[in-house]
């Protein structure tokens, strides 16, 4: 089955851009590529001039949508016709699924669901649609059966089909004469829908097939704005429902209010946007004389002239094409291509050896809403995924359903829905983690099925991947890292919702097809508190990376400063106990005793109330510190939680980077430390040894020892050579192994094994 | 005594929810409220003798959209039923794997002319064969069984239904 990709472009090319690299990725090769142009102003036909001999450029003489798909629809020589918005990227199994309805042969017409790519906006713009006779419709968003028989005075309810996501029979097109050129931007979708039902063909969107639309502007819209020509809307309703009306078997009056409705519905509406300061005066005056106006040019429109519609002759010709081959779009390079963003348009300038992997990470925070270790760490993963080429989904908790586009990856947000697991109410912990990681593999089905998401990357924390593990969907890598285990035990905090949330953790890790540890510590941790075998055969550690500043913009410790000039130590992370807080509060006052030019820079949320520290003395740690030391408070400044700008700023001026974690399954913030050139303590715990090199890169002190921890920070402060010396080590050491590249490139090893092991398996 | 919750306890209510979403709740439950609701409607209007009898046309209109919802709602369970078999499928396949390798840690065990696990696989290449045998049962006290078989049950009614009158609306639109 050969299709016909249609896009219909004015004025539009950087977005075009964006559709035309998307379709390399298309998992269906058999279609040819068909862009019609209207009357452009922009740089479109140099856009399309790079796929010259892979694409056919038709001219449409005018900006009219209606017009210029039956332009395309003429061209055409595949046997489905499918169009998509130039401001639009089909999700990567779009042709193949469209190709496996149209296997049915009575099917004539179908379409699927439309995501907005938009941090703001609802997630599903579009996903069956309905609409009447009478030119009423609805985009069902939530539920397809939401709005399902409205009561209304028309005859006819058919599902509809959004334009950015329709796909007809050819021949079934041709033969009611394709578009009607009247609706030169909206209404062209529902029209068709109901002259093709009317005519006896099959209509019948669909739930999947997905497209990812992120809305641009045009000359009849500003995008995300009220600012639209509404009087476009008027006359196409009425014309529509005039025609349509009439042709379903509608009653002249009810067609007649319909229409009258309509237009006085909007002309209010005009005063509703002025109020609401969506519209300025202008535009409400304009938009109330032009609405009747247009309204009326509509019904004169139907009553009088004929639709111009495609001629039957011209049409029984364009069928006849059926016989010539087409010219496929993609080509030996295609499949090699790397992943593209949607939003602007942008992939690394490479070309694959291998075709890209597709990828679904797991995270329960995630940038820029939140910069917690496991998310950051995600973050970095997926934009260095993204710039070695390859595609990732990014699954998160939010607040509410939303997706976007950020930092390389297609980002998810779930939010928060207890309405499974019912049993395990009373404890709150483990409930919203069963929810949300059934809401996880759900949404996985979705990617799975529409982009062709191989592998599902999950934190062993908070077991997001347990279902989807558990289900068999796909395989699941498991990344090892702190234990809630370890935590309950260092917090004392051991009730029943921990102890199952373990034994959950232990259960995700047993199920996984590849375990991930971030350093040699952590595999060893695993092994006590999990009972993790020595040898694992799917192992392997792959520390984390981040990715480094400009040489410009890092800041070793300059040798000419004054032996009394301030001296700004710096701590970043939350306050609370397994953090070390305790122990820098302890050292603060004998550093500042024994070099008074010392100042201290905290930066992070306060957890007292997590970590028992509020109920034990009924203060917040910056409160309790404030009292403790009054004395103090001008050398101590609390920052609280910081923006990621405001925290590179933090890393950038401060001298010295302290922070005495009792443990830290990897220590991103000593890396961030690092990237600026900045000397580093920390605690012989956990991971960080493998971190700081001890007397190269930083100093290391045992756990929970002030002492040690004041003598570290005089010793460094004794020495500026060494301060700049550690700083610059640091430095080096993270470009030599700690970048998000790096952290990517292995990932990629292990995501490939997964992968071809879950092939051979037949998984 | 209280026996304390464990990881298998959670497993199990993890593989039973598995199941439970073949059909989705809430677009189901809505669905057939919605149908109910505008079938009574449909009727009183209908019905009433205190208005005036309405067209043949009228009536054909109505019970058209009255069918158009119901095809929607027997297509998404058709299709939800699809994206089952093939979860019951996995799961079935990582229980036959386990199974497998129990009995070869077993050898001394005399087998059964024909075994557990061949069963499973023969039950496993035919799906629907596979959900009625009901390989897993539900943990539910009293109403899990009938659950499960209530699910079977509209489930064929969705699949006989689905291909019989898709066929045939699109002529009923056309009035």
């Amino acid at each position: 089955m050969a299709f016909s990709v249609i896009v219909n472009t004015t004025d539009r090319a950087g977005p075009l851009r964006a559709l035309l690299r998307g379709l390399e990725g298309q998992s269906y090769p058999h279609f040819e590529l068909i862009v019609v142009v209207g009357p452009t102003r922009d740089n479109t036909l140099e856009v399309l001039a790079e796929y010259a001999g892979r694409l056919r450029v038709l001219r449409c003489p005018a900006a009219n949508l209606g017009l210029s798909r039956n332009i395309g629809l003429l061209a055409a020589r595949g046997d489905i016709v499918a169009y998509v918005d130039d401001d639009a990227v089909p999700s990567r199994r779009w042709l193949e699924q469209l190709a496996g309805l149209f296997l049915d042969r009575r099917l004539d017409a179908t379409g699927g669901r439309v995501y907005a790519v938009d941090p703001l906006r609802a997630i599903t713009q579009h996903l069956i649609g309905v609409a009447s006779s009478l030119a009423e419709q609805h985009d069902v968003r939530e539920s397809p059966l939401e709005w399902m028989i409205p009561s209304t005075e028309a005859r006819l309810w058919v599902g509809r089909m959004m334009g950015t996501n329709m796909a007809f029979r050819r021949r079934a097109l041709l033969e009611v004469g394709g578009f009607d050129p009247l609706f030169q931007w909206v209404y062209d979708d529902t029209d068709i829908a109901v002259r093709l039902a009317n005519a006896g063909k099959v209509v019948q969107p669909v739930k999947e097939c997905v497209v990812y639309h992120i809305p641009a502007s045009n000359r009849n819209r500003i995008a995300h704005t009220y600012n639209v020509k509404w009087w476009i809307h008027a006359r196409s309703v009425v014309y529509y429902a005039i025609r349509n009306g009439r042709a379903s078997g509608d009653t002249g009056g009810a067609i007649l209010r319909r229409c009258l409705r309509y237009v006085h519905g909007q002309w209010l509406w005009a005063g509703q946007l002025r109020r609401g300061k969506q519209l300025d005066a202008a535009q409400a005056a304009r938009m109330r004389v032009m609405v009747p106006w247009y309204g009326l040019r509509g019904a004169v429109r139907a009553l009088l002239r004929p639709r111009s519609l495609i001629e039957p002759g011209e049409a029984r010709r364009a069928a006849d094409m059926s016989t010539f081959p087409i010219h496929p779009f993609q080509n030996t390079d295609s499949p090699r291509q790397p992943s593209v963003d949607p939003v602007q348009g942008h992939r690394p300038e490479i070309l694959m050896s291998e075709p890209p992997v597709r990828v679904a990470l797991l995270t329960t925070h995630y940038p820029p809403e939140q910069t917690e270790g496991i998310g950051r760490k995600n973050n970095l993963l997926a934009r260095g995924l993204f710039a070695l080429g390859h595609g990732v989904h990014v699954i998160a908790r939010g607040e509410t359903d939303k997706l976007s586009f950020y930092d390389g990856a297609y980002t998810h947000r779930l939010a928060m829905r207890l309405d499974r697991y019912d049993s395990y109410r009373r404890l709150p912990r483990l409930h919203y983690a069963l929810n949300h990681s059934h809401r996880v593999f759900e949404t996985l089905r979705r990617i799975k099925l529409n982009d062709g998401v191989q592998v599902v990357d999950s934190p062993v924390w908070q077991v997001d991947g347990l279902v989807t593990a558990v289900s068999g969907l796909l395989p699941v890598i498991a990344h090892l890292q702190t234990a809630t285990r370890q935590i309950a035990d260092l917090q004392r905090d051991v009730d029943e919702d921990a102890r199952l949330m373990g034994e959950l953790e232990q259960a995700l890790i047993e199920r996984a097809s590849f375990l991930v540890p971030n350093t040699l510590a952590t595999v060893e941790t695993a092994q006590r508190v999990y009972g993790l075998q020595p040898d694992h055969p799917n192992l392997r550690v792959v520390p984390h990376g981040i990715e480094p500043v400009p040489d410009s913009a890092t800041r070793p410790y300059p040798l000419d400063r004054a032996a009394d000039a301030p001296v700004t130590i710096l701590y970043v992370g939350r306050l609370e106990k397994r953090k070390g807080i305790a122990d820098l509060f302890a050292a603060i006052p004998k550093v500042i005793a024994a070099a008074p030019q010392a100042r201290f820079v905290i930066a992070g949320a306060d957890n007292s109330l997590n970590d028992g520290f509020l109920a034990r003395t009924s203060r917040t740690y910056p409160d309790w510190f404030a009292e403790r030391h009054p004395g103090l408070l001008d050398r101590v400044a609390f920052k609280g939680q910081v923006s990621d700008a405001e925290l590179a700023m933090l890393y950038q001026s401060c001298d010295l980077f302290v922070a005495p974690s009792l443990y830290e399954s990897f220590g991103l913030i000593y890396l961030e430390a690092m990237n600026f050139a900045k000397p580093v303590i920390g605690c012989r715990a956990g991971g960080i040894p493998e971190v700081i090199d001890d007397g190269i890169s930083g100093s290391l002190v045992d756990p929970a020892s002030p002492g040690q921890l004041v003598q570290a920070i005089l010793s460094l402060l004794r020495t500026p050579a060494r301060l700049r010396e550690f700083g610059l080590a640091g430095r080096a050491r993270l470009l030599e192994r700690f970048t998000h590249i790096q952290m990517a490139r292995a990932m990629v090893e292990v995501y490939r094994r997964v992968i071809s092991q879950s092939s051979a398996s037949g998984a | 005594m209280t026996r304390l919750l464990s990881a298998t306890d959670v497993l199990d209510d993890i593989e039973f929810e598995l199941l439970q979403g073949s059909v989705s709740r809430d677009d189901l439950g809505a669905g057939i409220q919605v149908a109910r609701q505008f079938h009574n409607k449909l009727r009183g209007e209908l019905l009433d003798p205190r208005q005036k009898s309405a067209s043949l046309r009228d009536v054909i209109s109505r019970q058209a959209q009255l069918n158009d919802m119901l095809l929607l709602l027997l297509q998404q369970t058709a299709a939800e039923l699809a994206a089952t078999q093939l979860q019951l499928l996995a799961l079935g396949k990582a229980s036959v794997g386990s199974l497998d390798a129990l009995q070869a840690a077993q050898p001394a065990v005399s087998a059964p002319a024909t075994s557990l696990t061949d069963d499973m696989k023969r039950a496993l290449d035919h799906p629907i064969v596979y959900v009625e045998l009901d390989a897993r049962p539900s943990r539910i006290p009293l109403i899990g069984p009938l659950i499960t078989r209530l699910r079977i049950a509209l489930h064929r009614i969705a699949l006989h239904y689905v291909r019989l009158c898709a066929g045939k609306q699109n002529p009923l639109n056309a009035v």
